[in-house]
């Protein structure tokens, strides 16, 4: 300066005043200079602080995604607030209904005792009692306000959130003790927004940590259960055979599952009621007593599950104890029905506090189902095992040798006693043998191929099987198979008879059969021979009265004798045809061949009229559909000894005396009435009339075999004869025989 | 006027048959023979030596010692066909065997079959019965 001054002071003071006024431009400007100097280390500032406020932010974001507990989130936002708003106190207050916990709160930089932190609390709430959802209150304290009391806190900025839906409340207040300008920089107008959105994002990290700690709490819980579950499953899937293990099994699960304290399952058997099964957590397994109070309790409801409170009022009723240990528990029972038909009661006993929802009620539907199962499953063994022994009876008590094989190992898998006394070997003998043991040698290949044929359902009975017994002797058995179910694998039974005495008795009876027919032969000979010789003398006889009666010389009285002499011989000769008649139809074969009825009656009718010189008329109606077929030797006997019986017992001296023959023959069988007008029959003889030598009436000759004849024969060609007859006016017999042309011509 | 042979064991009933022809018509030729085997050697001999007293009705009995009838009906078959054919044979007999009836109609000379004994009746029948040109049965 003094080289300036000394220059100025010695040069005009015009220029020294320009000098001045340069210098103060310039002090001017310095001036300036310094004031945007200032505003920029300001501008700095505020950015850097910006840019640390931005990286808290962040920070807290990273954090608050990591935060796994209220408390943990609680300290964090806290500090975050404290960081980011460059406050001196920061509390947060983090409501949660229905978490245990009333309130989450959190301080930091000011030291509070619980109760100071519950009075702070308390504050908040009052705060915004009346205040909408995210209204920011900042203010300036005054000596009187309560804040000040707990905290000493000079400026206040606070706000509280909410989250409509969850329910929760978030409250953040922060503050600044010190003394000094109105607001403190932090807390002023600008940061106001930075605040509000700070407060909605601490919201939103909230309801995000609650909804992943509600997942997570669930998962917890399913877990739990799952653990539960499958330790009960494991249980359960060791299933028994035996339905009733299973059935207790059930009932103890029953408890379990329900969390129940016990469970009984009574049920009803023959009319009677009875605890199966019962199943207690502290350890009695039978409840006593035999009241059936659960069935009871239940059948009193008409819902099939049933839920009630066990009273004393209850249990008094009942004699039985142990139903009082339950008093106060709730009782969840289900009907079992099998076919609508109720067959027992499952109930469970729960702790009153457990809640009685769907679930549970599903859980008792199933395991009420799950023993009826085991019920049915139940019935369904018994129903087998009768049938099994059933089976096992009628296979011992059979006359018939059983034999069970098996065809795909050929072994004998099942003999029954018959069997071994048949073949002469115990049972353990008999199923170890193989098929060759059982027959013979010579026989073998014929009876393998017979077996395997069997097996193949090409035959299913074979006779006269020959078999081998222990002692090497020879029987022959008639042998029936059939495929049945043993141990559930399909085999091969054989059921044998031993019929070598049926087969020794029926050759006997086959030569006996033939010895028989020789001897039958040699009788009928004989009796025609008989018949033959009896009767030629007899021709001689009548031929011999013959040539008498052509002799016009003859006396009267010899002519008398003569004739005398003749009818004699002429019934003797009639007997013997009869007697051979009878015979004959007993010993010769049935003869079948066409009938032609109509030629038949009239030749028959032409043949024996001459037997009376008094006038007969025959009246033959026949109907005829179909060509017919019987023995037609017997069917002209038969008519020959009515029609002949008609003439014979006419009515003496009766004008008009007539036989009516009405015939109905088809397909089927033929039906002929032969009715006359003739002397009729007594009531009383009648019945005896087909008697062997019954006779009626003795108004002429006759050997009481005719009618008898007729019998034997209708009893040969399948027929019946039957007689009506008013004495005095006449007879009817109808007869009916089958026709043979089906069996004879098809 | 008819040849007749009748042939039977029984004597009677040859003297019966021979009397009751005689009486229907008496000019009838009669040959009795009491056994089949005679019968057949006069029938031999009749038709080597006299054919024209060769039989137009033959009575025969079925029932007869050594050679019954139907032996007598199977040696007939053994004589010309021409011979046969000009034969009736008629069955008489006292058997009701429906079999010796049924058997009898088997053979074609035979025309019908009597019981015993001979009427008038079945004389005149035998009379009105004429010879039928039946097939042998090697035609």
């Amino acid at each position: 300066m003094s080289n300036a001054d000394k220059h100025s002071l010695n040069n005009d003071p015009l220029e020294i005043l320009e000098l001045r006024k340069k210098y103060e431009e310039l002090q001017l400007r310095v001036t300036r200079f310094s004031v945007i100097e200032q505003e920029l280390i300001h501008a700095r500032n505020r950015l850097d602080r910006e840019v640390m406020i931005y990286r808290h932010l962040q920070d807290f974001n990273a954090r608050a995604l990591a935060a796994t507990s209220d408390t943990d989130y609680a300290q964090l936002v806290a500090e975050s607030m404290m960081d980011i708003f460059e406050l001196e106190v920061a509390f947060v207050c983090i409501d949660i209904p229905n978490t245990g916990d009333a309130a989450c709160t959190h301080i930091e930089g000011y030291p509070l005792s619980g109760e100071q932190r519950f009075q702070l609390q308390l504050y908040c709430m009052n705060l915004f009692t009346d205040l909408p959802p995210g209204t920011l209150r900042s203010f300036v304290t005054r000596e009187t306000d309560k804040v000040r009391t707990i905290i000493p806190l000079n400026q206040v900025v606070t706000i509280q959130v909410k989250d409509p839906q969850l329910n929760i409340t978030i409250t953040l207040l922060g503050g600044i003790t010190k003394k000094g300008s109105l607001f403190y920089e932090p807390l002023g107008k600008d940061r106001e927004a930075s605040f509000v959105v700070f407060s909605q994002q601490v919201l939103a990290y909230q309801v995000n940590l609650f909804k992943t700690q509600t997942i997570r709490d669930q998962y917890r819980i399913l877990e739990v259960e799952q653990k539960r579950i499958v330790s009960i499953a494991e249980n359960f899937l060791d299933f028994d055979t035996n339905p009733d293990k299973n059935i207790q099994k059930i009932v103890e699960l029953s408890s379990q599952l329900m969390n129940g304290v016990g469970s009984v399952y009574e049920k009803i058997e023959n009319d009677l009621l009875y605890t199966s099964a019962g199943f207690d957590v502290s350890g009695f397994a039978e409840k006593e007593g035999n009241e059936n109070i659960c069935f009871k309790l239940t059948q009193q409801s008409e819902r099939d599950i049933v839920c009630l409170q066990i009273t004393e009022e209850i249990t008094a009723n009942y004699i039985s104890t142990w139903i009082r240990r339950y008093t106060g528990k709730t009782f969840l029972a289900a009907i079992l029905r099998i076919d609508k038909k109720p067959i027992g009661t499952l109930a469970v006993f729960l702790e009153a506090s457990t809640p009685v929802n769907d679930n549970i009620f599903q859980l008792i539907r199933i395991l009420s189902a799950a023993l009826t199962v085991e019920e049915r499953r139940k019935y369904a063994l018994k129903a087998l095992s009768e049938s099994e022994e059933k089976y096992r009876m009628i296979f011992e008590g059979t006359p018939n040798g059983i034999i069970v094989a098996d065809p795909d190992i050929q072994r004998f898998q099942y003999v029954n006693k018959t069997a071994c006394l048949m073949f002469g070997y115990t049972e353990e003998e008999l199923l170890s043998k193989s098929l060759d043991d059982l027959h013979p040698a010579e026989s073998a290949e014929q009876v393998i191929n017979l077996f395997s044929d069997m097996a193949a359902g090409k035959i299913s009975q074979a006779r006269n099987v020959p078999c081998m017994n222990k002692q090497q002797q020879v029987f022959y058995s008639d042998v029936y198979t059939n495929k049945i179910s043993f141990g559930g694998r399909t085999m091969q039974a054989g059921f044998f008879t031993d019929v070598t005495r049926q087969r020794q008795d029926q050759q006997a009876i086959l030569k006996t059969n033939i010895e028989l027919k020789k001897i039958n032969a040699e009788l009928d000979n004989f009796v025609y021979s008989v018949s033959h010789d009896l009767r030629s003398p007899l021709l001689a006889i009548l031929g011999l009265v013959q040539l008498i009666n052509l002799n016009q010389e003859s006396q009267p009285l010899v002519k008398k004798y003569i004739h005398m002499i003749s009818t004699s011989a002429s019934r003797m000769d009639d007997t013997i045809k009869e007697i051979l008649e009878y015979s004959r139809n007993a010993r010769l074969e049935v003869k079948t061949g066409e009938i032609s009825f109509e030629t038949m009656i009239r030749e028959i009718f032409n043949d024996i009229k001459h037997l009376t010189t008094d006038e007969v008329r025959l009246d033959l109606h026949i109907r005829q559909t179909d060509s017919f077929y019987s023995d037609p030797y017997r069917v002209n006997t038969l008519f020959k000894n009515i029609i002949s019986n008609a003439i014979k017992y006419r009515k003496k001296g009766k004008e008009d005396s007539y036989i009516r023959i009405d015939l109905l023959a088809d397909g089927e069988q033929a039906l002929i009435r032969f009715e006359d007008n003739g002397e009729g029959v007594e009531p009383e003889h009648q019945d005896r009339i087909f008697d062997m030598f019954y006779r009626a009436s003795n108004s002429a000759p006759g050997t009481g075999l005719g009618l008898y004849i007729c019998k034997e024969i209708l009893n040969n060609i399948d027929g019946t004869i039957a007689l009506e007859s008013v004495p005095g006016e006449g007879a009817v017999f109808t007869v009916k025989f089958a026709n043979k042309k089906t069996t004879t011509h098809e | 006027m008819n040849k007749y042979m009748l042939i039977d064991d029984d004597e009677f009933f040859l003297i019966l048959n021979k009397d009751i022809l005689s009486l229907s018509c008496p000019e009838q030729e009669v040959r009795e023979f009491n056994s089949a085997t005679a019968a057949l050697r006069w029938m031999e001999e009749t038709l080597e030596k006299a054919p024209s007293d060769w039989p137009e009705n033959i009575l025969l009995d079925i029932r007869m010692p050594f050679m019954n009838g139907f032996d007598f009906l199977e040696k007939l078959k053994n004589f010309p066909e021409a011979a046969i054919r000009k034969v009736k044979v008629f069955m008489m007999t006292s058997s009701l065997d429906e079999r010796d009836f049924i058997k009898a109609r088997t053979y074609p000379f035979v025309y019908n079959y009597f019981t015993k004994p001979l009427t008038m009746e079945m004389i005149e029948e035998i009379e009105n019965t004429t010879l039928k040109d039946w097939k042998s049965e090697s035609a």
